[in-house]
């Protein structure tokens, strides 16, 4: 176990080396200038010019490499080159905001997930298992930020349960109805994909001579399908999900958006818009962190679902 | 009775956020952006960053609150001012007791000077250039700021006043925290004061008692960024904001106005949409080549599809309302003059040009539309599109054949003509700004209605200008788009709402809510 955690661990500092390079020298490319952002539209060319010195922007990019990686290994992510606020405290004030709205979001894709997609496979190709399908596509195929705006209408302006702006934290009551409609918005996006995994690999195991020999046995149908089908056919699960959170935390963006709450997918759209290289290369690191980190709970999952895999 | 008291704690608890709302006093403004930017009024030149910061800071004269004429300056830190003859000296007489937020003491002429000099300095300001002429601030006396300069401005109020670098900082501030913790925790003496900022979320202010105009009605300012249209007009809708930025479209004006007890406006200054066309690249190098894409588009039809009463036909290369527009004839629709310009030219089968665009929706639709209207006279119009900040530095690498650009500036026909058709401010050179067009038909009368004094003579310099640049089609003026904005009907804004420089409305210390 010790030894496939320094494995990973040595992955780890490779991949974030991967990225942080990758990321340096991409968003260094692409056409736009931070300083002309910066200063807007009416900036004459010298102005545009001095401000390139004054944020560094004017040395060789071998130059700015080295002392951005530097600065990296030390921790220090300077300064967002557009508000002058530092790196770290943009990015620390909408993590929170971010990790709630996914782990809500997971909780509640799981939560119906799960049980939509072993309904659907112990009652295939039946009327239960079409609707079932035919619901998880609708959730596929809706787009985040129409299904949001409806949401909004509905629960918000219709309702009134829920605020629009989605983002208090102004007592509990008031955090969690703020919190609802982003989390559902999402978390049925989510609830989509984990059904039609679940029930793929449910029929996959339900086909297995183990359930029929449990079957055989005269174990109740309930149990083998919730203890000894469902386990097996959990690791699939266990890896969209991961798969999924990386995904999910930076196409929370429409979500953000659409419900005014602060987080990584805004600040990561903000940023590049900007062409805020300082903020977007904090970022990255960020997001990278949590994707190890996501897949390394990942894998220890596998084994805490099934006991026959073993980490090494 | 423990019953009749759990009752009537139930019915105060219930009843509470309609005491309330009943007496509300904090105001909550949608702002179309996602974030404010700088807190630095000398640094921040954005839109949703004026809007926000013009509340804390002051200028030493302000435009009265509502109007956009420059003719309508009246005093602010400065209780009253004088000129020399010359109009090269300038002396301001700053007003005693002017309070700085915080507890930073009382504003006086040293911070005056302080901040024109930083304002001045492009280590520490976007608005460096507009005080070239300035060749040197001080203070002579405890109240008394004199500017003298180097040649005559058009509208030196206009680089002392609430707008761009005329925002006045508290020098003691600025000195304690530096620039960067100044941009952290912005100190003026405006009607309201920095509270907090939550980056992409809100901004918040509260009421500066202190404020020498008065202590303010509202007790805070709450500014909402949310981008989306839709989830802004949502929370208007639900009550949840009190005033804000509207979608820029007819539809949206229409469907608003019909809303019970909100007021929809449609102010200036309007950002007029123009068609530069670069003079340098062929065919565009040939005068009847140009004469024939003005006389190709229809402006009638483009404020059409804008909005009747959001917008308006553009009748000069300097936008209305601005001190020295002179509205004037331009090339008429007329496609069949179009395709016979073109022949002459030598093009008899028509031309085709690019034209690098930004992806904004409301100014892709316009180019669209101009390009269909291009197209009947025989002209392809081949759009790029890119994203907006790369268009903003390709079209200033003069990549492009057309450029169209909406703008809108303070409010003097000098600006507009310097920055957009003087060839000091042709892309790609040093002095740049946005001649993209390089125009140069009528450099002298702009150099000579700035240093002209006598108003009348000025206007006729400024007119030939405008009357020049028209001939020579350096750019074809479209139309002119008004800022909407929906106010809920209990908010008086304490002034009648025409126009708004900072493209934000103004809240003032006698703001308040009716009901």
């Amino acid at each position: 176990m010790t030894a496939f955690a320094l494995r990973r661990l040595g992955f780890a500092v490779v991949t974030l080396w991967a990225v942080l390079t990758l990321v340096f020298f991409l968003v260094r490319v692409v056409p736009g200038d931070p300083a002309q952002v910066i200063l807007g539209d009416q900036a004459t060319a010298d102005a545009i010019l001095a401000m390139r010195v004054r944020l560094g922007l004017d040395r060789p990019l071998p130059v700015q490499y080295i002392e951005f990686l530097w600065g990296a290994v030390r921790g220090q992510w300077g300064v967002s080159l557009v508000t002058g606020r530092p790196v770290v405290q943009e990015v620390l004030a909408v993590l929170p905001w971010t990790l709630e709205l996914t782990a809500a979001a997971l909780v509640i894709g799981a939560a119906l997930g799960i049980p939509l997609g072993v309904w659907a496979a112990v009652n295939r190709n039946r009327t239960t298992d079409y609707v079932v399908r035919l619901a998880s596509l609708l959730g596929l195929s809706f787009p985040a930020f129409v299904s949001g705006i409806l949401l909004l209408i509905f629960f918000s302006i219709q309702l009134r349960w829920a605020p629009v702006i989605s983002a208090r934290r102004d007592g509990i009551g008031e955090w969690a109805a703020s919190l609802a409609l982003p989390a559902l918005n999402l978390g049925l996006i989510m609830a989509a994909y984990i059904t039609r995994v679940t029930r793929s690999a449910m029929l996959e195991v339900l086909s297995e001579d183990y359930v029929r020999t449990a079957r055989a046995k005269g174990v109740p149908w309930r149990v083998v399908v919730w203890r000894h089908a469902l386990r097996n056919a959990l690791i699939p699960v266990i890896t969209i999900v991961g798969l999924y959170l990386g995904v999910l935390i930076g196409n929370s963006v429409l979500t953000e958006i659409v419900f005014n709450r602060p987080g990584l997918g805004k600040l990561i759209v903000g940023a590049l818009n900007q062409r805020d290289y300082t903020m977007l290369q904090g970022m990255m690191v960020i997001y990278t962190l949590i994707v190890i980190v996501v897949n390394l709970a990942t894998d220890l999952a596998y084994g805490a679902a099934d006991p026959r895999v073993k980490l090494k | 009775m423990p019953w009749f008291r759990a009752t009537a704690l139930a019915a105060a608890l219930l009843l509470a956020p309609l005491a309330a709302q009943g007496q509300q006093d904090t105001l909550r403004i949608g702002s179309a952006a996602a974030d404010a930017g700088v807190l630095d009024p000398h640094l921040n030149s954005s839109t949703p960053g004026r809007g926000f910061l013009q509340h804390i800071f002051n200028g030493l004269v302000r435009l009265k609150p509502g109007t956009l004429s420059p003719e309508n300056m009246e005093p602010d830190l400065a209780e009253r001012w004088e000129t020399s003859t010359d109009g090269k000296t300038w002396t301001f007489h700053i007003r005693q007791g002017a309070q700085c937020h915080h507890g930073f003491g009382e504003f006086t002429a040293e911070d005056a000077v302080f901040s024109l000099n930083r304002a001045a300095n492009r280590e520490t300001s976007s608005f460096s250039s507009d005080y070239a002429a300035f060749e040197r601030v001080e203070a002579t006396g405890k109240y008394t700021l004199r500017i003298t300069l180097r040649s005559n401005v058009p509208s030196l109020l206009g680089a002392v006043m609430n707008y761009g670098g005329g925002f006045m900082v508290c020098k003691a501030a600025v000195e304690q925290m530096g620039n960067e913790g100044f941009r952290r925790r912005p100190v003026g003496t405006g009607p309201f004061a920095f509270a907090e900022y939550v980056p992409q979320q809100f901004g918040r202010l509260v009421a500066h008692d202190q404020y020498f105009r008065g202590r303010p009605a509202l007790r805070g300012i709450t500014f909402r960024f949310i981008p989306s249209d839709a989830a802004r007009d949502l929370a208007f809708q639900a009550g949840e904001l009190d005033m804000i930025y509207g979608r820029q479209d007819q539809t949206w004006f229409d469907r608003t106005r019909q809303s019970q007890g909100v007021r929809v406006i449609a102010m200036q200054p309007a950002e007029m949409s123009v068609i530069h066309l670069n003079m340098t690249m062929a065919p565009l190098d040939d005068i009847r080549v140009r004469q024939a894409i003005a006389h190709a588009l229809n402006r009638d039809q483009i404020v059409q599809l804008r909005g009747r009463d959001t917008s308006v036909a553009a009748a000069s290369v300097v936008p209305r309302g601005y001190l020295g527009h002179a509205e004037m004839p331009l090339l008429p629709n007329d496609v069949a003059r179009a395709r016979a310009l073109l022949t002459q030219a030598g093009h008899p089968n028509g031309i085709t040009i690019r034209t690098i665009h930004t992806t904004l929706p409301g100014m892709m639709t316009v180019m669209e539309a101009a390009q269909a209207q291009l197209r009947r006279a025989g002209i392809t119009l081949d759009i790029v599109p890119v994203e907006h900040a790369t268009f903003h530095q390709q079209i200033r690498q003069n990549l492009s054949q057309v450029v169209h650009f909406q703008a809108a500036r303070f409010p003097v026909a000098d600006i507009y003509l310097t920055q957009f058709f003087h060839s000091r401010s042709i892309v790609g050179t040093p002095t740049a700004v946005t001649n993209f067009s390089h125009c140069r038909a009528a450099d002298a009368e702009i150099d000579a209605a700035r240093s002209e004094v006598d108003v009348a003579k000025r206007n006729v310099l400024w007119r030939t200008a405008q009357e020049k640049i028209v001939a020579e089609v350096c750019a074809v003026p479209v139309y002119e788009q008004m800022q909407l904005w929906a106010i809920r009907g209990s908010l008086d804004l304490g002034y009648e709402l025409q126009a708004a420089l900072n493209l934000a409305p103004p809240i003032l210390h006698t703001t308040r809510f009716t009901r």
